[in-house]
């Protein structure tokens, strides 16, 4: 099968990059193993949270500045500051267009996002019906409201709103606790290990419970001048806390759970909608076993460069799939676009050179839960087109893109989303020029 | 159901009592039962949570004494004996496996014959199987074995063991008193005639006086006995043990030879066990329960010889503990170790009236332990009456599991059966009347709503790693994913601790189960770790000053620097 | 067991994507859902038997777990497995009517006229729901009055005209139920050159078997019918097939589920588009006339899990005149024999229902797909025809 580009990865970078070359024109199929961590994430963007001496981060683009002073070896800093500042407007403008109704700004800022344990967190995007709190240049929130009222499904056990209520306490909110049930929500009730967000969601989101929903929504909000509930409406219906909104003419907004994260879950959803709607071809559930690669593989100068030619994949067997370039945007660990043993660190599809793999495997971890893994910093090396390497050699029609690139600490700088958006839109430009 | 509502309370406090038990390990929990049944009033003070010393950190091996046939015959015969009871009266705490002995190629199997008579010279059923029959029973074992020998060999869980004697303790009167640190031993003249005790929940620090104080501090019994000025000379030797995901075998595995490292294999519950390694350790270090890189290959490639599978099944945890090892006194040297069971009469020893160290020993003998001990209290205070821990089964373990499982039976039967393997006949006791209490908030354990809040009310939690001890919240392969974040919420809702204090409960317990997990951090437990470490840290937005923000109950190792303390580790 | 699927479970990390992808734990309380009823379950069984759960029967073998799973965990196939390991043997007789479809087939379509009357006459309708457990409102499919095999050996075109041949493995449903589309899977491949064979003997695949939990005898079909392909495999290239299930079954439940070796023919037997495209990308030509028509592409749940929707939509976009929308993949609800169980009935329709309201938002013509059963349910449910795509492009040849 021939396609003009293949992309390997169905995460928010696969899609990304698919969706732009998509709209310009080019024919595009994307590979992925299996759904993407999307579905965990806060649904939040965080573009960067902190910087590696551990300060905050709220104008964006200071920080990336000090980013690329600080941690040459970021994706950031390899693009560089000013061009990593233009891709992420391309992509604030990419994901408006794309139907992700996202508030927040690169210029305007990190805002402040709501955790699932009541932390206020910094951000660069967040889905309109999620709690949404400005913050203003020190970081400290701007809170547009005194009272809150949390309002949960019973016994969800995803979220719990004593303790996000303890957290707005302590931010000088006064906040009061609800719940509420339905007949349907009680039937689904009866199921031990299923009463999971997506699937509130699914009940909840049904016309014939909207009442529940609306006298619920309305009693929580007699006092308060917001409502906040854990995220598990709307899935279906992406308006619903809008229209809810209205009804109870209070603000009602969206807190994300524990896995699954239905905020996440509908971003994905919404990503592989434009993607089917722009004509791409979904290999859900593939994998590259083989590959062939052309060019001199002797070149001993290492200069000259090395194409793929064709990819077979577990599912299409003999059929290759052939295409005039790739993306790579396979994830991280979880996604399998890093593969470890007890021996050693690869890149799944290609064995591409890492960087920042030490040589023993005591040196991959630290001993602390709350410290900067070095593993976390493994991943694929690039250059400032997000080309890859093999064995020091450029691959011309591959480029990386996502969490499987190394030299950063998503969790810890709390950039994952951002490096996602921003080498995606940098490898469809490489594909493009 | 009133009769079968187990409760671990009260804490309520009294000034005097006959005798008080330092440390709440099996045998501690074990000796309270004791004297409590002969009718002596008792208080058990455990600095940390019932079972975190050596009893929670082995094997859970329920010996038949083979293992000790060949090299130590007393040993032997004191297994076989406490397995025999311990199948009658911890019917809940015990799986009745039977154990195997191979022979490899590279071993002796003369070794084989030595052994077989040392079986049979100690009471040790133990019979010769054919390789191929060897095989056919246990098809994971390592097929070039040359010979095979079964044996009664079986499963105990250490923390319930424990818990089942501090609650038939409690029952009698007994109060079992966790997060109690004793601080100090009041000395009248040549007597200990009390304890200076501090409660960590509360931070008062009170004392209670009693005719006889026992010291089963295990390992940490030589501070004990300092505070009293006597000497106890102990020997801290590292154990360290790993954890795979699932079970690969039904029987345990050992090597038919000499006693070395990392040649067991124990199927416990959902999960198995290799160990041990054994490595002398400075008093210093004993709080150090970490595992090294070396230490984990060591397990995995020995293991791997009693089940080749074991090389690439997900390890999930490594954990160590110290054996509680003490001086021979019989040798003069000073230098040999008591393999054995060491009850020491401070009076007799020292002259020290009112002190009794109990020390040595094994988990499976914590009943023998206690009743020596118990028998040496009884003279001490007078008494006549007798010991019937061997004939009275435990709390949990008083009905047959198919009488119980009736009296739960709207219960999905899964479910049923988990919560009747860890509660035995205490299962209807706990609340199971809706579907909010049915519902999983550990799915890979199948702990419900109604479990985890009963363990809360009646079984002396007070924290997230409590709850794992109790219930198996986080015990599972995630270890303590989407499980902790839901019984972090239901802790807070039951009271456990303020709903201001769950983020650092959330982010001390992640911090303590990292400890066993970061020296695998490979394959599926990296990409495990990924996971968590993205949902806690970048989705929940937890931080390390959560962490230190802790404060309730205190970290035992932090609050007692000059006791050193036990990290709460666990074996499965 | 397969070895791989031995410990495959382990790689689970509880992430629970699993459940937000199952058709079946979205409305049913009663079926534990694929984390708990797969790996989860899979530990605790290892332990014990005892910790089987009978409502793991609920599991409609869709696979989408399998599919949505980020950690590899072939989650429907450990499902499956535990159902074959510790169920026992199914007794129902209505359950034995649903699975045993090719000899069901064979009685049925000696009297086809017969039974299509009275399996929907109301009398009839009231027996099967309230006595055998169908549900009265389900259309039972017609039975042909003779059958594909008896067509083909009787009235075939001549095929040995063709140099090139391949072996058509027809299935149960073009055999009893759907004979014309044999005869345009036949057209289809005569316009690229390549004659037709059957095999020997053909079985069901077993996929309905496997579904009813008569392992032994799906087993007993399988070894059947892997020594007829493997023989058929002598003397043409490839097997071939037009149903998704059918494929799928033959080529992986064989090996995973039932532990029959396939790995000598595995290749070889392939979707019966797939080839046609293979062909295609040779060389060999079709030409279609027009035809202005709005055709819905369904992803059934087993071509989702063999991955090769591609080559059906890409086939039919060479259709001139031919509107083309890809439905959001999502499971029908029959999911075999499971929806005309009484007790699965309702929960069948309710799992459906986003399909059905999908495919009446798209104001299609004409729904295609390559599984029979979602034909049958497609049709039943929104009143809109649903045919194979082969049935499409064949029908269009110029």
């Amino acid at each position: 099968m021939r396609f003009d580009v293949v992309v390997l990865g169905g995460g928010l970078a696969g899609y990304t990059a698919a969706i732009a070359l998509l709209e310009k024109g080019l024919s595009c199929a994307l590979l992925s193993v299996g759904q993407s961590s999307l579905h965990f994430s806060s649904g939040s963007m965080d573009f960067l949270r902190a910087l590696p001496d551990e300060s905050q981060v709220f104008d964006l683009e200071k920080g990336l500045h000090d980013l690329a002073r600080q941690d040459p070896g970021h994706p950031y800093s390899i693009l560089g500051p000013e061009k990593t500042l233009e891709l992420a407007k391309k992509a604030e403008t990419a994901f408006a267009s794309w139907g992700l109704e996202m508030l927040g700004s690169l210029s305007a800022g990190n805002h402040l996002r709501l955790s699932p344990f009541g932390k206020l967190l910094p951000t660069w995007l967040s889905s309109k019906d999620t709690v949404f709190i400005p913050a203003d240049a020190e970081g400290r929130p701007e809170w547009p409201w005194l009272k809150i009222a949390l309002l949960t499904v019973k016994d969800f056990l995803d979220f719990n709103p004593e303790i996000v209520a303890a957290q707005l306490k302590a931010q000088g909110r006064a906040t009061s606790c609800h719940m509420f049930t339905c007949p349907d929500l009680e039937i689904l009730r009866q199921n031990p290990s299923e009463f999971r967000s997506v699937n509130i969601a699914r009940v909840l989101d049904q016309e014939s419970n909207r009442p529940f929903l609306t006298e619920a929504v309305k009693k929580a909000a007699q006092n308060a001048d917001a409502v906040f509930m854990p995220a598990c409406l709307g899935f279906n219906r992406p308006q619903l806390a809008m229209e809810l909104s209205k009804e109870a003419a209070k603000p009602i907004r969206l807190i994300p759970t524990l896995a699954p994260s239905m905020i996440g879950a509908r971003l994905n959803n919404q990503l592989q909608y434009q993607f089917l709607k722009n004509g791409g071809v979904l290999m859900s559930k593939d994998r590259v076993v083989d590959f062939n690669l052309v060019g001199d593989q002797d070149d001993s100068s290492g200069s000259s460069a090395l194409t793929i030619e064709r990819l077979h994949t577990e599912n299409h067997g003999d059929i290759p799939i052939i295409a005039k370039d790739h993306v790579l945007a396979t994830g991280s660990f979880f996604s399998q676009g890093l593969l470890s043993d007890i021996d050693g660190v690869r890149e799944a599809v290609f064995g591409l050179d890492l960087v920042n793999v030490p040589e023993s495997r005591s040196d991959w971890a630290l001993g602390e839960f709350f410290g900067s893994q070095p593993f976390a910093r493994f991943g694929v090396k690039i250059d400032a087109q997000t080309r890859p390497f093999l064995k020091g050699r450029v691959l011309a029609n591959l480029k990386a893109a996502g969490l499987v690139l190394g030299g950063f600490d998503p969790i810890r700088q709390g950039c994952g989303a951002g490096v996602a958006a921003v080498t995606a839109l940098a490898a469809a430009e490489a594909i493009l020029s | 159901m009133a009769e079968n509502q187990p409760f671990l309370g009260p804490r309520d406090r009294i000034a005097e009592t006959d005798v008080i038990i330092i440390g709440g390990g099996a045998t501690g929990a074990g000796l309270a039962r004791d004297c409590a049944r002969r009718g002596f009033k008792c208080v058990l003070f455990e600095r940390g949570d019932l079972a975190t010393g050596a009893t929670g950190r082995n094997h859970g091996l329920l010996h038949s004494g083979a293992r000790y046939a060949v090299t130590d015959k007393i040993s032997a015969s004191e297994c076989i004996q406490e397995n025999q009871i311990l199948r009658k009266i911890a019917r809940h705490c015990v799986e009745e496996s039977d154990g195997l002995f191979i022979t490899l190629p590279e071993d002796d199997l003369d070794y084989q014959k030595n052994f077989l008579a040392a079986c049979a010279e100690a009471g040790i059923p133990a019979q010769a199987l054919d390789p191929e029959e060897a095989k056919r029973l246990e098809p994971a074992v390592n097929p070039s074995l040359i010979g095979a020998v079964r044996v009664p060999d079986g499963v105990v869980d250490p923390f319930r063991l424990t818990v089942a004697n501090a609650l038939d303790a409690v029952e009698r009167g007994a109060r079992c008193h966790t997060y109690h640190e004793v601080v100090g031993l009041i000395r009248r003249n040549d007597a200990i005639i009390g304890v200076k005790a501090f409660d960590k929940l509360t931070g008062d620090q009170y004392e209670v006086r009693a005719k006889v104080v026992v010291n089963a501090a295990g390992i940490w019994g030589g501070f004990i006995a300092e505070m009293a000025g006597v000497e106890l000379k102990m020997f801290p030797t590292r154990g360290s043990l790993l954890i795979m995901g699932h079970r690969l075998t039904q029987m345990v595995i050992n090597r038919c030879r000499k006693p070395a490292d990392a040649d067991i294999l124990v199927p416990g519950d959902t999960v198995c066990l290799i160990g041990t390694t054994s490595i002398p350790i400075k008093f210093s270090d004993l709080d150090t329960t970490r595992v090294s890189h070396k230490e984990v290959d060591i397990l995995i490639r020995e293991g791997s010889l009693l089940c080749p599978s074991l090389a690439e099944t997900r390890k999930i945890r490594c954990y160590a503990g110290s054996r509680p090892l003490i001086a021979d006194e019989s040798d003069l040297t000073g230098r040999a170790i008591s393999r054995h069971i060491v009850l020491l009469d401070h009076e007799k020893r020292d002259g020290l009236k009112g002190l009794i160290t109990i020390s040595g020993g094994k988990l499976i003998t914590y009943r023998l332990m206690a009743e020596m001990t118990a028998n040496l209290i009884g003279e001490k205070l007078g008494s006549k009456a007798t010991c019937d821990t061997a004939q009275t089964p435990l709390p949990g373990s008083r009905e047959a599991p198919e009488k119980t499982l009736r009296k739960i039976a709207p219960l999905p039967l899964t479910q049923g059966a988990a919560l009747i393997s860890r509660h035995g006949d205490m299962a209807p006791g706990i609340s199971a009347f809706d579907a909010g209490e049915n519902s999983l908030a550990c799915e890979c354990e199948l702990v419900s709503v109604g479990e985890i809040q009963h363990a809360v009310n009646s079984l002396a939690v007070h924290n997230l790693t409590d709850l794992r001890r109790r219930t198996r919240v986080g015990m599972g392969p995630c270890q303590g994913e989407l499980c902790v974040g839901r019984a972090t919420g239901l802790l807070a809702a039951s009271g456990a601790f303020p709903p201001e204090e769950a983020a650092s409960e959330l982010a001390s317990f992640l911090e303590e189960r990292w400890k066993g997990i970061y020296p695998l951090a490979w394959g599926e437990t990296l990409r495990e770790s990924e996971f968590i470490m993205w949902l806690y840290q970048c989705v929940c937005g937890l931080k390390e000053s959560d962490a230190s923000q802790k404060t309730t109950p205190p970290d035992p190792l932090k609050a007692a620097p000059d006791l050193g303390a036990a990290d709460k580790e666990t074996q499965a | 067991m397969n070895p791989l699927l031995m410990t495959n479970f382990e790689a689970c990390t509880k992430c629970t994507i699993c459940t937000e992808y199952c058709p079946v734990s979205e409305v049913r309380p009663a079926y534990p859902g694929p984390k708990q009823s797969g790996p989860d379950g899979e530990r605790q069984r290892l332990k014990d038997a005892a910790f089987y759960n009978k409502a793991l029967k609920y599991c409609s073998n869709c696979k989408r777990c399998e599919i949505a799973c980020p950690s590899n965990v072939r989650i429907g196939d450990v499902i499956a497995l535990a159902r074959k390991r510790f169920a026992g043997p199914n007794l129902s007789p209505r359950d034995a009517i649903l699975a045993h479809t090719d000899f069901m087939g064979t009685m049925a379509t000696m009297v086809a006229p017969i039974v299509n009357y009275v399996t929907n006459i109301p009398l009839t309708r009231f027996f099967l729901d309230k006595i055998v457990g169908i549900p009265a409102w389900r259309i039972f499919p017609k039975y042909s009055w003779t059958t594909f095999r008896a067509w083909y050996f009787n009235n075939r075109p001549d095929q040995t005209q063709f140099a090139e041949q391949v072996t058509l493995f027809h299935g149960c449903f073009i055999n009893f139920n759907n004979p014309s589309l044999g005869q345009d899977s036949i057209r289809l491949l005569n316009a690229l050159g390549v004659g037709v064979r059957l095999l020997a003997r053909e079985r069901c695949c077993g996929v309905p078997l496997i579904s009813s939990g008569f392992f032994g005898h799906a087993k007993d079909n399988a070894l059947s019918n892997a020594k007829n392909i493997a023989q058929a495999l002598t003397k043409t290239e490839r097997v071939v097939c037009p149903s998704s299930t059918c494929s799928m079954t033959l080529r992986n439940e064989y090996p995973d589920i039932l532990e029959v070796k396939n790995d000598s023919w595995r290749d070889r037997m392939d979707l019966l588009i797939r080839h046609v495209y293979r062909l295609m990308e040779k060389g060999r030509e079709l030409n279609f006339q027009r035809q202005e028509i709005k055709v819905a592409y369904h992803t059934a749940c087993h071509m989702e899990k063999l991955g090769w929707s591609a080559y059906s939509i890409k086939l039919l976009k060479l259709i001139p005149g031919l509107q083309l929308t890809i439905l959001p993949s999502r499971c029908c609800g029959i999911a075999g024999t499971y929806g005309f169980k009484k007790e699965n009935s309702e929960y069948s329709q309710k799992i459906g229902a986003p399909l059905f309201q999908s495919i009446r938002d798209s104001g299609c013509d004409l729904v295609v797909s390559e599984c029979e059963t979602c034909k049958m349910q497609i049709q039943m449910s929104t009143g809109v025809p649903c045919e194979n795509p082969v049935t499409i492009l064949a029908r269009n040849l110029v």
